[in-house]
């Protein structure tokens, strides 16, 4: 989401792919035609622009409209649903749900959405195993990049959604503990977000976000010098941007690769103190953010885990 | 997909769709930025608007333009691109510049709308300021600025607008440079509305570190007027209200605040002893926020405090 002309959304996409103007131009106008069109001198016509958008694998109506026909009367409801699936409340998240299917219509973006939402849905509340919930979330991704799977997502300009899947998708191939696969798409989302239709906030916001999760598969693949590496750097990007929502997971992140390596004797023992020191700066940000379930998880794991150090519990 | 839907698809539609359920009527919307007419031609579905007038009735609508994928004219995608440069400029200190680009942006939209004379005035108020001009003249082309689509700011302050995110944030430099006047009681007054209006209306993420930032400001005012009551409940009223994408040094703010407020009023009861556990918890928390985010001065003034207050022993952690 953002603010761009139509003639940068045809060169961004055919710089992704890696195709002359000769080439996109092909058959549908003059490369002199396209060339006006992608420097902003002239405007396409609605059907040389739906031409060439297709021809490089992309659904075409996007660009048109702000947000696909009804979304913008569900907008606010959407919002909901996503703030409570990141609070792990699926009930609720399925009563918006189903709110959000009344007012919904029948255009790619909102199958696509729809497709993602209940399948999320149906699978937390294990309806559906972990294999048909992928399956399920790649059919939703096709819908506007048919050529999915088939050509590399690096470079390729993604809208919010299209991230959002992603994200998706790694989680799922993280929990049938395929971790490699998991991280192949995290990297692959973080190179298309560099370029994506999004504004500076949203890709701030994913970063810290791919760098979460990818910190913790490649921790449960036993790889922990690159999960602290990841995790640390999403700890600087929140520090750059003062966001705070997943500083505590991160750090907490680091300091259990750490605790591993502490346990098999490649850290040194001391590294505990710092450890501790880190634990409580993750706790009492939690506090403050008002995350009363991380909070509570990393005042339970300091009181278990430090009590030689801190001598009684934390406040 | 096609030219069907492509109508209702329109910006304009959206603006009215939202108008509608919010029941607001088109005067109220676009009072101060365009005539009843244009708007009806706008949410008729006109293509060739003005993408900063879209901009300005979505945010006063309680929308975040960055929620819709705008679509640009050209001219339009030009002047985007200078005023985020003349704002590129003024952040990075290179005033003489910003000025050059802000007379030619002048001179470009001469025969536009007042939101484009809006943001000149209050680019131009606040290159004064940064280049440590007169006080008094910055905040009357601040006042100016606001007044091209608040007309009677002065008068009737914001009762009975609406107002958006632009307009909003002029407004809370103006209280801002109240305060440092020492007009408390004028402060108080604009700022008040301000809380009552936010509180009142449906607002996007973006609107909600502006809620911490208003709320921020008032709680000092209440400071500075020897009322932590009231600044501890307005602060307990944003906190309450922190969901989404609050920035950390706001927040920390708030939590120094509320720690603050807290220890004081507890003191004045006498009730300190028995609340210290709670008090040293709160500072805590915005001792954290602050040494992450590396504003080392306020960091250590609150370690030096709780040492001082709280026997709180610096071994680097706090049990």
């Amino acid at each position: 989401m953002g603010r761009y002309r139509l003639g940068d959304i045809i060169r961004m996409t055919r710089k992704s792919l890696s195709i002359t103007q000769e080439q996109l131009s092909n058959g549908i106008c003059s490369v002199g035609t396209l060339s006006r069109i992608e420097t902003g001198r002239q405007n396409p016509n609605r059907d040389i622009y739906e031409l060439l958008m297709e021809r490089m694998g992309r659904i075409r109506e996007r660009a048109y409209s702000m947000l696909s026909v009804s979304d913008f009367k569900v907008l606010d409801k959407m919002r909901l649903f996503e703030e409570y699936i990141k609070l792990y409340d699926y009930d609720k998240a399925e009563e918006v749900l189903g709110d959000i299917k009344k007012n919904l219509g029948n255009s790619n973006l909102d199958r696509q959405f729809m497709i993602r939402a209940e399948s999320i849905i149906n699978y937390r509340l294990k309806r559906i195993d972990v294999s048909e919930f992928l399956k399920r979330l790649q059919e939703a991704i096709i819908i506007t990049i048919p050529m999915y799977g088939t050509i590399s997502l690096s470079g390729w300009p993604l809208t919010y959604n299209e991230a959002v899947l992603l994200l998706n998708i790694s989680t799922a191939y993280a929990e049938m503990k395929d971790y490699d696969s998991a991280v192949r798409i995290l990297k692959c989302a973080y190179e298309a977000m560099k370029q994506s239709y999004m504004d500076e906030q949203q890709r701030v916001l994913f970063h810290v976000g791919i760098a979460n999760n990818m910190s913790k598969w490649y921790g449960m693949a036993g790889d922990y010098e690159n999960a602290i590496a990841i995790a640390n750097e999403g700890i600087e990007i929140c520090k750059r941007f003062k966001l705070g929502n997943s500083l505590p997971n991160l750090i907490y992140s680091v300091i259990w690769c750490k605790e591993r390596l502490i346990d098999r004797g490649e850290l040194p023992q001391d590294s505990k103190r710092d450890c501790l020191n880190s634990l409580l700066s993750a706790y009492y940000l939690a506090s403050a953010m008002q995350q009363s379930f991380i909070a509570q998880f990393l005042k339970k794991h300091i009181n278990d885990n430090y009590m030689d150090l801190t001598g009684h519990d934390i406040c | 997909m096609h030219r069907d839907n492509m109508e209702i698809n329109d910006i304009g539609s959206v603006i009215r769709y939202f108008r509608e359920i919010y029941r607001i009527s088109q005067s109220k919307l676009c009072k101060g930025l365009c005539s009843i007419t244009t708007l009806s031609r706008i949410e008729a579905g006109e293509r060739d608007v003005d993408s900063l007038l879209l901009e300005a009735l979505l945010e006063r609508l309680g929308k975040t333009t960055n929620q819709f994928e705008l679509i640009l004219s050209d001219s339009d995608y030009i002047l985007y691109q200078t005023r985020e440069e003349i704002n590129e400029q003024i952040r990075a200190g290179n005033f003489e510049k910003a000025e050059d680009l802000l007379n030619a942006y002048m001179k470009e939209t001469r025969i536009k709308g007042n939101i484009h004379k809006q943001f000149t005035a209050a680019a131009f108020a606040r290159l004064n300021q940064l280049r440590g001009g007169d006080d008094e003249l910055t905040m009357d082309m601040l006042t100016k600025a606001i007044e091209y689509t608040v007309p009677d700011f002065k008068t009737n302050r914001i009762k009975d607008q609406y107002l958006s995110h632009t307009e909003l944030i002029i407004i809370m430099e103006i209280v801002r440079h109240m305060l440092d006047a020492d007009m408390y009681s004028g402060a108080a007054e604009i700022i008040l509305q301000v809380m009552d209006y936010l509180d009142k209306r449906d607002l996007g993420e973006k609107s909600s570190n502006m809620y911490t930032e208003v709320a921020v400001t008032a709680c000092k005012l209440f400071i500075k007027e020897n009322n932590p009551e009231k600044a501890l409940e307005i602060c307990k009223k944003a906190l309450s209200k922190v969901s989404g994408y609050l920035k950390l040094d706001n927040l920390g703010e708030l939590s120094l605040i509320k720690a603050m407020m807290t220890e004081k009023i507890q003191k004045k009861e006498d009730k300190w002893e028995s609340g210290k556990k709670e008090c040293l918890k709160l500072y805590l928390q915005a001792y954290h926020i602050f040494a992450f985010c590396g504003d080392t001065n306020e960091a250590d003034r609150i370690r030096k405090h709780l040492m001082e207050e709280y026997e709180w022993e610096d071994t680097g952690w706090e049990i």
